[in-house]
Formats: C-alpha cells, sequence, structure tokens
C-alpha cells in the first residue's frame, strides 16, 4: 500500500507506503511501514522509495568527486576539509604535485572519495584529472542543490561556462571553484542558483542574468 | 467559565509559524505563540567540540536556551541561570528520541533558542520551533516534536495557559509527544493536580499537540511550496 505520489513534497514523520517497499535515502523503515525523515520531494520507482532532501549538509560517500582545503600536514600525507562534518585524509602517495613541490596548508584540492568507512574515516584520491587547483575563486553552496547547479545533463553549469569564459568544477561537496573569464559573474551566478533552486523556470532566468 | 482571554478550555493561543527565517543557520524558525515571540536556530551537524563530548556511534545534541533581558515585564539580569540551564536540559531530552541521531556518529547538532517575549509556555513554544528549525535542517528525523501545556485554574483543566492564568492557577503541565508512536518525550509539572486530574490534563495537553503538529508541517509546506527537482 502506497500513501505518498511521485513527486509530492513530504516532511519527516509522514507515512509513505507499507509493506512490500525498499527504502531508501531519506527514508526510514519502523514496523514495516516506510516514513520520510527529512523534509524533500518523494520519489517512487516500482518498489523503491527515496526522499531528496531539500537542505541538509554534505555527507561524504564514496564515489564522489569533491573540492577540499587542506588543513593540516601529517606524516605522510594531509588532512582536508571538505565542508562537512567529517574531515578527509589524503596520502602523499595518491597525489601527484611534481618533483619540487609539495601541497601546502590552505591550499585547494579536486579530489575523488574512494572509501568511508562505517566511522566517517574517509580517504581521498587526487591523481589525474585531479588535483590541485591553482588560483582562481572559491564559491560555497548547498551541498543539496548541487545537482541543481549542474542541470539535467549538465546543462545549467554549460549555460554559466559559455556565457562567461570560465573553468569551473563542482564539487559534490557544495565548493564551486571557478578560474579565468568572467569569475565575478560566474560566482555570482552560482550564488543565484544557490539562492533560488527551489523556484521554477531557473535555466530562464540565470540565462537572462547571464545575457544583462 | 469564562478565560481571561475569552478562550474555550481546550483552545490554544493563536499560533504563528514561519521556518527559515534566520540567514547563517543551518536550520532556524520563527514562532508568536499568543504573545510569546520566540526565534529557535539549529547549526549542524558539526565537528564536536569540546572533543571529549564526541560520541563513536552516534551523534550529540546540545541546547541552549536563553532570555532576552527585555523578554520579561522586570528586566531579567543577562546570561543563563539555574532555570535556562534546567530548560535547555529538558529540551534536549524531548528531543533527542525524535533525531535518528546514528545516521551521524562523531557530531554534533547545536540548538539555540532566543526568547524575545515571553508569556508564559515559553519551553513548549520552544520545542515546537526547534523542531520545525531542525527539518529545515535537513536533520533526519522520526517525526516533528510538538509540544503544548495544560493546566488547571479556578479548579478546572484547561489547555495552554496565558501570563495571567499561569500566576493564578494551581498547576501546569508542559507536554512535549511524538505524535506517530504517540509517545510522551517530555512531561514535567509544578502546583497539584489529582490522579484523575492528571489523566485529563495529559489526555488534553495531547490533543493540543496534534493540532500543533498540523501547524508545523504547515510551517514548512510553506516555505518549500512549489519546489521541483529533476
Amino acid at each position: 500500500m502506497i500513501y505518498a505520489n511521485n513527486k509530492d513534497l513530504v516532511v519527516p514523520g509522514m507515512l509513505l507506503a507499507e509493506g512490500d517497499y525498499i527504502n531508501e535515502d531519506g527514508t526510514h523503515k519502523d514496523k514495516g511501514k516506510i516514513y520520510a525523515s527529512v523534509v524533500g520531494i518523494c520519489y517512487v520507482d516500482h518498489r523503491k522509495i527515496r526522499v531528496v532532501a531539500l537542505e541538509g549538509k554534505y555527507i561524504p560517500k564514496s564515489g564522489d568527486t569533491i573540492i577540499g582545503v587542506v588543513t593540516g600536514e601529517r606524516l605522510s600525507g594531509w588532512t582536508v576539509d571538505i565542508n562537512s562534518p567529517y574531515n578527509a585524509s589524503l596520502s602523499q602517495r595518491d597525489i601527484h604535485v611534481g618533483r619540487f613541490d609539495t601541497l601546502k596548508v590552505g591550499d585547494l584540492i579536486s579530489a575523488k572519495i574512494v572509501k568511508v568507512t562505517e566511522t566517517f574515516d574517509i580517504s581521498l584520491y587526487a591523481k589525474r584529472p585531479h588535483g590541485r587547483l591553482n588560483e582562481g575563486i572559491l564559491v560555497e553552496i548547498h551541498s543539496s542543490r548541487v545537482p541543481r547547479l549542474i542541470g539535467r545533463r549538465g546543462s545549467m553549469i554549460k549555460l554559466i561556462k559559455e556565457k562567461t569564459g570560465s573553468i569551473i568544477s563542482v564539487g559534490q561537496n557544495g565548493l564551486v571553484w571557478i578560474r579565468g573569464g568572467n569569475e565575478e559573474l560566474a560566482a555570482q551566478a552560482c550564488q543565484m542558483v544557490d539562492r533560488e533552486a527551489h523556484i521554477p523556470g531557473l535555466t530562464d532566468r540565470v540565462s537572462g542574468f547571464l545575457s544583462r | 467559565m469564562e478565560r481571561v482571554d475569552g478562550r474555550r478550555f481546550d483552545e490554544l493561543r493563536p499560533i504563528k509559524i514561519e521556518a527559515g527565517v534566520l540567514k547563517r543557520a543551518d536550520g532556524s524558525c520563527y514562532i508568536e505563540w499568543g504573545k510569546n515571540k520566540i526565534y529557535a536556530a539549529v547549526y549542524g551537524p558539526k565537528k564536536v567540540l569540546p572533543r571529549h563530548l564526541e560520541k563513536d556511534d552516534r551523534a550529540i545534541l546540545r541546547c541552549r536556551y536563553n532570555m532576552a533581558p527585555f523578554s520579561v515585564e522586570e528586566r531579567k539580569r543577562p546570561g543563563p541561570d539555574r532555570r535556562a540551564v534546567e530548560i535547555g536540559k529538558v529540551m534536549q531530552g524531548a528531543l533527542e528520541p525524535a533525531i535518528l541521531m546514528h545516521y551521524y556518529p562523531k557530531s554534533m547538532i547545536e540548538i539555540s533558542v532566543e526568547v524575545v517575549q515571553a508569556n508564559a509556555g515559553t519551553r513548549c513554544a520552544g520545542i515546537t520551533a526547534v523542531s520545525v528549525a531542525l527539518a529545515d535542517a535537513g536533520i533526519p528525523m522520526r517525526d516533528l516534536v510538538p509540544s503544548c501545556a495544560a493546566g488547571k485554574v479556578d479548579g478546572q483543566v484547561i489547555l495552554d495557559l496565558a501570563k495571567e492564568e499561569d500566576n493564578s492557577g494551581e498547576a501546569d503541565m508542559p507536554v512535549a509527544i511524538i505524535p506517530r508512536l504517540n509517545q510522551i518525550t517530555l512531561l514535567q509539572m509544578d502546583g497539584k493536580l489529582t490522579e484523575q486530574e492528571v489523566e485529563q490534563a495529559i489526555t488534553l495537553a495531547m490533543q493540543g499537540c496534534q493540532q500543533v503538529y498540523q501547524l508545523q508541517i504547515d510551517a514548512l509546506r510553506r516555505k518549500y511550496a512549489g519546489a521541483e527537482y529533476e
């Protein structure tokens, strides 16, 4: 028995389904009934039910590409702040920085999360095409709005790249790195997406903003 | 019986809830409950400070309740006092069962409740506001936690005492519940009630909580109305 429709707005504690269904992200099961645990949009795919959260901090997942800030040096690696409640660690052998160069505290890196343990010990991998990000500016948005910034098949980010001529790299953790072109305009566009993510007709408005 | 503000015995004061009012907080809520005016802010989950409070298997919840010096008729000395610390503690106890704390081990959720204007029942209004703020911060929860008080004035059990009633009344009993499980997470009482009156007051307060629960849901829906995602 299913109580929620596809693309419904749900709030925590709302009963979504009962019986033979599989609960995924954003839901929890109690005595055979599935309830929403966050504010979000409910998606029903055959027997699978999930809720995509509209808010929330970034929770690391293996396979994600993120942007981080080096916060500390250790014996054979670095600790990296990835804009989440947990720090990540990067081993020396997992990054290529050249023979006479090294990573310093405060450097920006793009990296892939390779492993997240149960206690949230996170290891990164930052060899090609990842690695240190030189120059450029960093913009922070909500991690829940990242899919919106990228858009369907990258349409939104492609639009911003084209109109500003910048190189943009978006981390799943909500950090956006922009270099070259009109950096300021690109940053404003990202912040606009962040602010107005839930209002329909976003692509048109961003396009209008960039053309102005 | 006629109440001071002309309400029925089982009627709440007018309540207005608004989610997402503070820009720098991860989640926030403003509530006007009769003459109470309260801001709630949620920060987190974030790294635990001080480190020794860290739990390996779940998040920890820290609550701060503060009354502004101008929130009451006679100026209140600023800073935390015995009462504020106690209310912070009971709020933490009331909210923790509803949050899925094991989702974020080794992290901390910080809650701050700021009472701008007080008129009896601030802890109930505070808990109600905080649970909306928690949902607004995207923290996974079993359910929202509505809260509401019942009490006894002039020998009759009534819902949601206002300041004047609280001062002249015989008893006041704040209750917070998890509506879906029908479980009580906060139950306090000052004053005297007989056994039947306690039963009566709890039932009445729980009915009040159900009404508050609907208002919480409405507030969240209002904030995100028209939201759509790919």
